[in-house]
């Protein structure tokens, strides 16, 4: 009896953990949407109107509007990043990892625009935009996966090979966030096979000879 | 941040390189139909005008090359767009960080990323090699 009650307690904590969840998740994507539509940062009685929630669920999901905004932008960021993360730190070899870990951002950029765009078109101008999210976060990770390159062009030219700068990693990241942030601007983020064929070529080019 | 006279150091020794690598064709229009969105709110007007002044001189540059080498207008433009996309924004962030005096340091490497598309990696170093010593050399004559 006693594990029942449990058992039943358990159930609705859970239940109610997924609701939440699931209300996050669509204020999110309220608030991608609303900053997509507008290229400014929405205002409380919008993303409520919108979402339709009370002003209270706001609050008590992500604390205050600015947590809103912030967890947005975080949630956007992280889309992004997970597939460049887990290409990182896959046993592919370079440059396969890389073509995993571009193939995924692509992907997950195609899916979710609003909040592609959110994280690398829109963020930066949000004020008090958590550190950890937008752009510069996106290239974090791209610079892990760009990790192995030289290596791979060692490899490949022998004694012979020419260093690229100490800062190629950095730039080749930042060039590829701004290849990307292009076409999500643009709305040309379907023709994913000529994209990622563009984004390695620019990417390997740096380091392969 | 970079003062006006150190800016236009840099945009000089840039066009200075353009006509050394390319002394024929005239790749200001290329280099204006790149689109170079600005992002909002990370720098105020007078550093975003800065990295929008670079960025073009580093357009040019890179059209420049393009034009100089039949073989590259094979390349699409997105990888013009990601060199100099890029180097715009690694401006941004050296601009946002501890020591924005150090972006004129930068301008080699901008140039080795975004000739590197046009030319062979040799000629992409000896480009940012020959940018360094054109910065240096205005430099030394202040």
């Amino acid at each position: 009896m006693a594990m029942a009650t449990s058992f039943r307690h358990g159930q609705e904590r859970l239940s109610q953990e997924v609701v939440e969840e699931h209300q996050r998740n669509r204020i999110i994507a309220v608030v991608a949407q609303l900053v997509d539509q507008r290229g400014v940062e929405p205002s409380g009685e919008e993303i409520v109107a919108a979402a339709r929630i009370s002003r209270m669920s706001i609050y008590r999901l992500f604390g205050s509007k600015r947590g809103c905004i912030d967890a947005a932008c975080l949630a956007a960021t992280e889309l992004l990043a997970r597939p460049l993360r887990q290409a990182a730190a896959s046993d592919e070899p370079w440059p396969a990892r890389l073509e995993v870990g571009i193939d995924g951002l692509l992907e997950a950029a195609a899916t979710d625009p609003q909040m592609a765009a959110l994280c690398l078109v829109h963020s930066s101008g949000l004020a008090g935009a958590p550190p950890a999210a937008g752009p510069a976060a996106v290239q974090g990770a791209l610079v892990a996966l760009l990790a192995g390159g030289r290596e791979a062009g060692r490899a490949a030219a022998g004694v012979g090979y020419r260093e690229p700068p100490a800062s190629a990693e950095v730039f080749v990241a930042a060039g590829l966030v701004a290849m990307l942030g292009h076409l999500v601007r643009e709305g040309e983020l379907e023709a994913s096979a000529g994209q990622r064929g563009e984004m390695m070529q620019f990417a390997t080019s740096q380091f392969l000879p | 941040m970079l003062a006006g006279h150190e800016l236009d150091r840099l945009v000089g020794a840039l066009a200075e390189l353009r006509v050394e690598l390319a002394p024929g064709p005239d790749a200001v229009s290329a280099a204006v139909a790149l689109p170079r969105p600005r992002p909002g709110g990370l720098l105020d007007e007078q550093e975003e005008a800065l990295v929008r002044e670079l960025g073009r001189s580093l357009a040019e540059l890179a059209a420049a090359t393009a034009s100089a080498h039949p073989a590259a207008v094979t390349l699409p433009a997105t990888v013009m767009l990601g060199s100099v996309g890029g180097a715009e924004w690694v401006m941004r962030w050296t601009l946002q960080g501890e020591e924005p005096e150090r972006l004129g340091e930068l301008v080699p490497d901008f140039v080795y990323l975004v000739t590197l598309p046009y030319l062979d990696r040799e000629g992409a170093l000896a480009a940012a090699a020959r940018s360094r010593e054109l910065i240096e050399a205005d430099g030394d004559g202040d």
